[in-house]
């Protein structure tokens, strides 16, 4: 079974995109973390996770979010979430990750709200 | 690989006789149809994957590999579907089996390639059971309450969520029922409420 994701990485302004493509389990922790890596290298501040709608996640892929987002904190970093189904805004809920990352409805108002925060 | 399970039912849903259609959106791409009672060969694995064994109950058996709980989801979302569960529920219920199947493959079985994860799914009195089955010993120490703060500042494994998952998206859960091949995992969800 496919077990890749796809991470296009893009810039939005001060914005660090990851627009993440497929599923998200504990095989797409590779991807996360060099593309984590690398942004961060570039110095970013701002992060914006992009899922899509129908992504199947799972508690593998929730725990490299966590990771990520542990990163994140370390490194002064803000980041945002937006493109969840209603059903993964809960989930995430449920697990404590919105007191650390907004998810946000639509990547404009992510974008918007990232770089003037 | 994207399976679709599609359950056609002749006149009341406990009717006999009962179609199960399965779709394979990869290899082989081709519909498959069973009558019941019969089983299927999925991806040209050697064992039986999908089978009704009466006219409310199904039972699907997976390899012992992470991704195939994806067939165990979309089983479990078609029955609830044809079931007239809202899609709240639904969405529900594919996470809290996946979860179930997850743990019964990695922790259960502990990734043994030769084992296999039986999951039956019954209706009866506005009732969804799902049983998710291992051939393990049942489980050893049930993970600490996960807190996100610990988990953010490296003091708790960011894993472990599986089970809190579980007992937050169903009505009712079972954990440690030992069976005489191994241990299982018997999830409720309630059509009502």
């Amino acid at each position: 079974m496919k077990q890749e994701i796809e991470i296009k990485v893009e810039s939005h302004g001060i914005v660090t995109l990851f627009d993440i493509k497929g599923d998200v389990t504990i095989f797409s922790e590779p991807f996360l973390k060099e593309a984590y890596k690398n942004a961060n290298d570039k110095g970013t501040k701002k992060l914006l996770l992009k899922f899509e709608e129908n992504a199947y996640i799972n508690s593998g892929g929730i725990a490299v979010l966590i990771q990520l987002l542990a990163k994140t904190k370390q490194n002064n970093q803000q980041i945002g979430i937006t493109g969840l189904s209603e059903h993964f805004k809960k989930i995430f809920h449920m697990v404590g990750i919105t007191k650390f990352a907004h998810i946000h409805n639509t990547m404009e108002e992510a974008v918007e709200n990232l770089s003037q925060s | 690989m994207v399976i679709e399970v599609a359950f056609f039912m002749q006149g009341q849903y406990n009717a006999i006789e009962s179609r199960l259609r399965i779709i394979t959106l990869d290899i082989p791409n081709k519909p498959l149809a069973l009558k019941y009672g019969e089983t299927v060969n999925v991806m040209g694995e050697e064992s039986e994957m999908v089978r009704m064994l009466d006219g409310q109950t199904i039972e699907v058996s997976l390899p012992n590999k992470l991704g195939y709980e994806r067939i165990a989801m979309e089983s479990s979302a078609s029955f609830a579907k044809i079931i007239g569960f809202v899609s709240e529920k639904i969405e529900d219920l594919k996470t809290a089996v996946a979860e179930a199947c997850i743990n019964a493959i990695e922790h259960g079985n502990k990734a043994r390639p030769d084992a296999r994860v039986i999951v039956t799914m019954n209706y009866q009195d506005s009732l969804l059971s799902v049983s998710v089955k291992d051939e393990g010993g049942g489980i050893e120490e049930f993970p600490e309450e996960p807190d996100i703060l610990q988990k953010i500042e490296n003091l708790q494994t960011p894993r472990g969520l599986g089970i809190f998952l579980i007992r937050k998206l169903v009505d009712q859960v079972e954990f440690d029922k030992m069976t005489s091949e191994g241990h299982m995992v018997r999830m409720i969800i309630k059509m009502r409420g």
